[in-house]
C-alpha cells in the first residue's frame, strides 16, 4: 500500500508533478463520466420524451419547421441555432416520432438535454 | 503506518463496496422509471471499477483519493441525470452534498477539492452547456450561481476542517514519533549504563580476584610454614607463637573471604551452609581471638554458655563465629575500661528448630539513638568521627545483620551514651545429633587425677572447674595462693597430693610465682604437683619468670576446654598417651599423605615463588611424592615435551612470569592431546571463574592456596593413574622412607619410657634421635682421646658434654654419668684417666649397637629383604647429584630416601655425606657422594 508522502525541500518540484501525475486518472474518470452520463439521453430518446431535432448547419428555421411538420411533431421550443429546433409528440398520440422525424430528413434526434438537474422545472 | 494512514485505509474500504452498491441501484432507478437499465448501469460500473482498481494499485494514495472523490461525485449526477422530469431530481441534489461530505473522511483538502471541481463540471456540462446548446433560451446562471455558491462554502468549510484534522494527526505523529525515538534513545542508554555497569563490575570483580591473589600468596606461605614448623620439635613458648600465628593467619584469611562474600550477600547470592558444631567450642575459639585485643586494652572478657543450648548445633558455624566476633570486637574496640561479656543461650524451642539468642554487652563508650538508627547500615559507624578515632569500614555490623536475618533471626542494639551498649541476635537453628563426647571418655588415669584450681576471679575458677567436672576430673576451688598452698600441704598431710594445680599468676597478695617459689620451699620435692600457670596479661614476661621457677605448662586466658586439654596430653600424656583428642592430633598422627598405592608418584610442581615452591615440596614429599620443580610454566612445558620426562602429575601455578599456568596447560595439552597427564591448578584465586578458566585450559582439577595439605593429597589421589610412570621401584622406594615408624617396647640401654616423656610421646622424633645418635656417636671415645692427646681440652670437653646431654635426653643414664665424669675431667684441663675413658666406652657400645640395631630393623622392615634397592638407589644418587649441582635445598630430602634405600648398607660414607649436607656444604657434599657412589658401586648401576 502507497504512503503519502508529505513534500519537502528539494522535492518540492518533483512532488508537484508527481500530484499533477496523480490527478491524471481522476480527470480521466471525471471526462468519461461526463460524457457517459450525457450519453445516456442521446443515444436513444424515449418515444414520449421531448426531442431536439437537428439538421443541417445551414438549415434554417422554417426548414426545420416543415420537417417537424411532416412527421407530425408538435413544436415545443425554438433551438438555440436555426438548424435545431424541440419537438415532441401530440398528446395521445402513439406514433415513433423519432423515426418519423428521420423519416422526413432531420440528420439527428436526440432526447433533449435539459432542462434538467438544478434547472428542472425552470423552463421545462 | 501512521494513524492518518489507518484512517484513510478504513474508509477506502469502506468506499469501494460502496461504489458497488450504486451499480443495483441505478439498475433499481432506471427500472422504476423505465429508462433503459444497461447504459446508466454501465456508467456506474465503470465509476466503481475505476476506483477499485485504483485503490488495489495504488492503496490510499492520491490518486485513489482523487479518483474515488470523482467516482462519488458521479453517483448523484447520474441519479440527477436518470431522475430527470421526475419531481424528486431537486431532493437528489441533496446526494451532492452528502458525498461531497463524505470525502472528508481521507482529511485531504485535495480530494475534497476535486470531488467540487467534479460536481461544478457535471452541472456546467450537463446542466448548463449542453441545454444552453440546445435551447435558444438557456439556463438560468444566476441559480446556477448560487448553487455553486452552497457547494463552495462546504467544500472550504470541509477543507478547513480537513487541514485540522489532518494537522492533529500529524502532530499526533509527530508526538509519537518524539516518544518513540527518545524511548529508543532511553534504550540506548539503558544499554550503555549497563554495559558500563557490567564493565565496572567485571573490573571490580578481577579487581578483588587480583587482590585476593596477592594476599593469599604470603598467606599461603604463613600459614604453611606454621603448619610444617608445628610439626617439628619446638619448645612449649614456640609453640604457643607458631599456634597463634596459625590461628590468627586462619582467622585473617576467613575474613579475607568474607570480604569476599560481601558482594554476594550484598546481591543475596550468600548460601549458608549447614553443618553439625560444637557452639561452645565456637564461643572459645571466637573469644579466643578476640583476646588478643582484650588483653592489649586491659579488658576483661567473659562468656557464658547456656547449660540448656544443646551440645551440638546445625548451622553455618563460619557464619555464626563471624557475627559473634564481629560484635565483641566491636565492643573491645569502643570499650576502654571494664569488659564485654558474651553471653549464649536457648530463648525458646519451636519444634525441631531452636531460637537461640546472643547478647553481646560492654561498658563501653555508647550510642545516642541517631547513631543507633543507623548502626546497621552499609558503611556507617556512629559517626565520621569514629571512623577517625577507631577505624574499620563501617561493614562489620551490616555483614552481622544481613547474616543474622539469613539465619532467620534479627539483631537488635540499646545503649545510652557514655554507659555501654548491649547487643542482641537471635537465630533458629536446629539441633545436631550429639557427637561421640570425647571429653566424656577420659581415661582413667585422666579421671584419678586430683587438681587445685588457684584463681581469686569467681568466673575463671567455675569455668576451670566446669571443664574438669566434664571430664569428670574432681577439681578444688580456691581463691588464694595462700589457701592454695595451705590445701597442698593438707593433701600432703593426707596422702593424697595433688598432681596439677592450676594457678592464676595476677592474684592479690602472693601472686603465682610467689607461691610457686613458697611451694617449692615448703614441700619435698616428691610432693610437688604439675603447675600449669594461668594469666590474661603480659604473657611475655609471665612465660619468661614461670618458666623460671620451673612451671610445668603455661595456659593463657582465656583458657579453653581444648588448650586445656592439650596441655593436660602434654603433661600426662604418658600415662594417656593416645586417648586424649586434641587439636595436635594432626601432628601426633604424621603429616597427610597419599594413598600408599600412589606412594613414590613423580610430580611436577610448577611454581615462580620460592617459599612456596619450598612448602609445597615439603608437603609433596612429606606425602609420599617424588618432586620435581620447575620455576615457571616455560620451564614445565620444556621439561615435559622437549626433554620428554614423564610425571604421574603436574601441579600448576597460574600467575607466572614467562609462560602462566593456563598457557602452559594449553600448550602441553595441544602437543599431546591424547595424554591423560593430569595438571592440577594450585592458586590463590578463589574465583569460580578463575577455576572455569583452568579447566577451560585442559587441567583437570583445582587446589586453592593456601593449600590444605590433606586436601593436596586427595586430590592426587583422585587424579594419579595406576600404574606409577616410575614403576613400582620408585613408589617402595619412597614407601620406605615414610612407612610408619615402629619403636620397640624396649631397647636396651636405651629407657624408652623416660625418653618417650621428653620427646612428649613422640615415637618418631625419638627413633631418628635414637638413629642420629647411632650415626653421631660411634667414633666419639677414639676422638677424645685424641683430642686429649692434642690437648684440645676445650674441643673434647663440648664431646663429652655434648655425649652427656645427649644420652641424658635419650635416657642412657649410664652413658650420661660417664660422659659427666669426663666433661668434668676436661674443665680443669686435664686428660681424662684412661679408666674413666674405658668405663664411658663400655657403656656407649651397648647404646651404639641398639641404635644400629634399631636402623636396621626400620628399614628393613617395610623392605622385608636384606639386600637394598640398587636400582632405586642408583636412580636416587644421581638426582642427588644433579641436585647438589644445583644447590637445591631439596638435596637433604632426596639424601633421606637415599639413606632408607640403602637400608643401612651405606656404611662410613654416608656420614660425610650428611654432615656436609646438614652444613649445606654442597662441594663436600657432591665429594661425599662420589665416594659413597662408588663403595657402592651405584655409578655403575646408573650409566649402566
Amino acid at each position: 500500500m502507497m504512503v503519502e508522502r508529505l513534500p519537502s525541500g528539494g522535492e518540492q518540484a518533483g512532488g508537484r508533478a508527481a500530484h499533477w501525475r496523480s490527478l491524471r486518472p481522476a480527470a480521466l474518470l471525471l471526462v468519461a463520466s461526463l460524457v457517459g452520463t450525457a450519453a445516456l439521453g442521446i443515444v436513444a430518446p424515449r418515444p414520449a420524451a421531448t426531442m431536439a431535432v437537428i439538421g443541417a448547419p445551414w438549415w434554417d428555421a422554417p426548414r426545420m419547421a416543415a420537417i417537424a411538420i411532416a412527421a407530425g411533431a408538435r413544436l415545443v421550443d425554438a433551438g438555440r441555432f436555426g438548424n435545431v429546433l424541440i419537438v415532441r409528440r401530440g398528446e395521445g398520440e402513439d406514433t415513433d416520432l423519432a423515426a418519423a422525424l428521420y423519416t422526413a430528413g432531420a440528420w439527428l434526434v436526440l432526447d433533449a438535454p435539459g432542462p434538467r438537474g438544478c434547472l428542472a422545472g425552470f423552463s421545462g | 503506518m501512521t494513524e492518518l494512514d489507518r484512517l484513510r485505509a478504513g474508509f477506502a474500504r469502506l468506499l469501494v463496496p460502496m461504489l458497488w452498491l450504486h451499480v443495483p441501484l441505478i439498475w433499481l432507478v432506471a427500472e422504476i422509471l423505465g429508462r433503459p437499465v444497461l447504459p446508466p448501469m454501465m456508467v456506474a460500473v465503470v465509476l466503481a471499477a475505476t476506483t477499485h482498481l485504483a485503490w488495489r494499485k495504488h492503496g490510499i494514495a492520491p490518486a485513489t483519493r482523487y479518483v474515488s472523490a470523482v467516482a462519488l461525485m458521479g453517483e448523484p449526477a447520474l441519479l440527477v441525470w436518470l431522475l430527470a422530469g421526475v419531481g424528486w431530481q431537486m431532493d437528489m441534489h441533496m446526494y451532492f452534498f452528502a458525498a461531497l461530505a463524505l470525502m472528508m473522511a481521507w482529511c485531504d483538502a485535495r480530494a475534497i477539492l476535486v470531488a467540487a471541481f467534479a460536481i461544478a463540471a457535471h452541472h456546467l456540462v450537463l446542466n448548463y452547456v449542453m441545454p444552453s446548446a440546445v435551447f435558444a433560451q438557456g439556463a438560468d446562471f444566476g441559480r446556477v450561481l448560487l448553487h455553486a455558491g452552497i457547494v463552495a462554502f462546504q467544500t472550504a468549510v470541509l477543507v478547513w476542517l480537513s487541514e485540522m484534522v489532518a494537522g492533529a494527526f500529524g502532530r499526533i505523529e509527530a508526538m509519537q514519533r518524539e516518544i518513540t525515538q527518545q524511548n529508543e534513545n532511553l534504550e540506548i542508554r539503558v544499554e550503555q549504563r549497563t554495559r558500563e555497569a557490567e564493565q565496572a563490575n567485571a573490573a571490580k570483580s578481577l579487581f578483588l580476584a587480583n587482590m585476593s591473589h596477592e594476599i593469599r600468596t604470603p598467606m599461603n606461605a604463613i600459614l604453611g610454614f606454621s603448619h610444617l614448623m608445628l610439626r617439628t620439635g619446638l619448645t612449649e613458648r614456640q609453640h604457643d607463637y607458631v599456634s597463634k600465628i596459625r590461628a590468627a593467619s586462619a582467622t585473617l584469611l576467613n575474613l579475607l573471604n568474607d570480604i569476599l562474600d560481601f558482594s554476594k550477600i550484598e546481591a543475596g547470592k550468600l548460601a549458608l551452609e549447614s553443618a553439625p558444631f560444637d557452639p561452645r567450642e565456637l564461643v572459645e575459639r571466637t573469644m579466643g581471638i578476640a583476646m588478643v585485643r582484650a588483653q592489649e586494652k586491659g579488658l576483661a572478657l567473659r562468656w557464658d554458655v547456656d547449660a540448656g543450648l544443646p551440645a551440638r548445633l546445625m548451622g553455618d558455624e563460619l557464619r555464626l563465629s563471624q557475627v559473634m566476633l564481629n560484635l565483641v570486637s566491636n565492643a573491645v574496640k569502643f570499650t576502654s575500661v571494664g569488659e564485654v561479656a558474651l553471653q549464649l543461650r536457648l530463648r525458646e524451642r519451636q519444634g525441631s528448630r531452636l531460637v537461640i539468642e546472643g547478647i553481646v554487652r560492654d561498658s563501653g563508650i555508647g550510642m545516642s539513638a541517631e547513631q543507633q538508627a543507623r548502626l546497621f547500615e552499609s558503611f556507617s559507624q556512629a559517626d565520621s568521627s569514629t571512623t577517625r578515632r577507631f577505624g574499620g569500614t563501617g561493614l562489620g555490623l551490616a555483614i552481622s545483620r544481613q547474616l543474622v536475618e539469613l539465619m532467620q533471626g534479627s539483631i537488635a542494639v540499646e545503649s545510652v551514651q557514655g554507659a555501654g551498649s548491649t547487643f542482641t541476635f537471635t537465630l533458629l537453628l536446629a539441633e545436631a545429633e550429639a557427637r561421640d563426647a570425647p571429653r566424656g571418655l577420659n581415661p582413667e588415669a585422666l579421671r584419678r587425677l586430683r587438681v587445685l584450681i588457684v584463681d581469686d576471679n569467681q568466673a575463671s575458677r567455675e569455668i576451670l572447674h566446669g571443664y574438669f567436672q566434664s571430664w569428670l576430673v574432681g577439681a578444688d576451688l580456691v581463691a588464694s595462693a595462700r589457701e592454695g598452698i595451705s590445701a597442698l600441704q593438707a593433701a600432703v598431710a593426707e596422702g593424697h597430693p595433688y598432681d596439677l594445680m592450676l594457678l592464676d599468676w595476677k592474684m592479690p597478695g602472693m601472686d603465682g610465682i610467689e607461691a610457686m617459689r613458697a611451694m617449692r620451699a615448703m614441700l619435698p620435692e616428691a610432693q610437688w604437683p604439675a603447675v600449669f600457670m594461668i594469666s590474661a596479661y603480659g604473657q611475655d614476661r609471665a612465660m619468661g619468670e614461670a618458666e623460671a621457677v620451673g612451671i610445668a605448662g603455661f595456659l593463657a586466658k582465656p583458657v579453653t576446654a581444648s588448650s586445656l586439654l592439650e596441655a593436660l596430653q602434654r603433661q600426662f600424656g604418658g600415662q594417656t598417651p593416645d586417648s586424649l583428642p586434641g587439636p595436635k592430633g594432626e601432628a601426633i598422627a604424621g603429616p597427610p599423605m597419599v594413598a600408599p598405592s600412589r606412594r613414590g608418584a613423580r610430580v611436577l610442581l610448577v611454581e615462580d615463588n620460592e617459599i612456596n615452591m619450598e612448602l609445597a615440596v615439603a608437603i609433596l614429599g612429606d606425602g609420599g611424592l617424588v618432586v620435581e620443580t620447575a620455576e615457571n610454566g616455560r620451564i614445565a612445558v620444556n621439561r615435559l615435551l622437549q626433554a620428554g620426562e614423564v610425571f604421574d602429575a603436574v601441579l600448576m601455578d597460574v600467575q607466572m612470569p614467562e609462560l602462566d599456568g593456563v598457557a602452559a596447560t594449553q600448550e602441553i595439552r595441544a602437543a599431546r592431546p591424547g595424554s591423560s597427564l593430569p595438571i592440577i591448578a594450585m592458586t590463590a584465586h578463589a574465583y569460580a571463574a578463575e577455576r572455569q578458566r583452568c579447566l577451560e585450559a585442559g587441567m583437570n582439577d583445582h587446589v586453592a592456596k593456601p593449600v590444605d595439605p590433606s586436601a593436596l593429597m586427595r586430590t592426587l589421589d583422585r587424579w594419579i593413574r595406576l600404574p606409577l610412570v616410575a614403576g613400582p621401584g620408585g613408589a617402595g622406594t619412597v614407601a620406605a622412607v615414610r612407612a610408619p615408624v615402629v619403636l620397640p617396647d624396649s631397647l636396651p640401654p636405651f629407657d624408652l619410657a623416660s625418653a618417650l616423656a621428653r620427646v612428649n610421646g613422640k615415637s618418631a622424633l625419638l627413633h631418628k634421635l635414637i638413629g642420629d645418635f647411632g650415626r653421631k656417636f660411634p667414633d666419639a671415645i677414639p676422638q677424645l682421646r685424641q683430642q686429649a692427646a692434642d690437648r684440645k681440652y676445650a674441643e673434647a670437653r663440648i664431646l663429652a658434654h655434648t655425649l652427656k646431654g645427649v644420652a641424658g635426653s635419650l635416657g642412657l643414664a649410664e652413658v650420661a654419668m660417664r660422659a659427666g665424669e669426663v666433661e668434668l675431667v676436661l674443665t680443669t684441663g686435664e686428660t681424662p684417666p684412661e679408666a674413666l675413658l674405658v668405663a664411658l666406652d663400655a657403656a656407649l657400645q651397648p647404646a651404639l649397637a641398639a641404635a644400629a640395631s634399631l636402623g636396621m630393623a626400620a628399614v628393613a622392615a617395610p623392605a622385608a629383604a636384606a639386600s637394598f634397592d640398587r636400582a632405586a638407589a642408583a636412580a636416587l644418587a644421581g638426582e642427588l647429584e644433579d641436585l647438589l649441582a644445583r644447590r637445591s635445598l631439596r638435596a637433604r630430602r632426596v639424601f633421606e630416601a637415599l639413606e632408607a634405600a640403602l637400608q643401612g648398607q651405606g656404611g662410613a660414607e654416608i656420614g660425610p655425606l650428611r654432615d656436609a649436607l646438614g652444613g649445606l656444604d654442597y662441594a663436600a657434599a657432591t665429594l661425599a657422594l662420589t665416594a659413597l657412589a662408588e663403595k657402592l658401586a651405584l655409578v655403575k648401576e646408573k650409566t649402566a
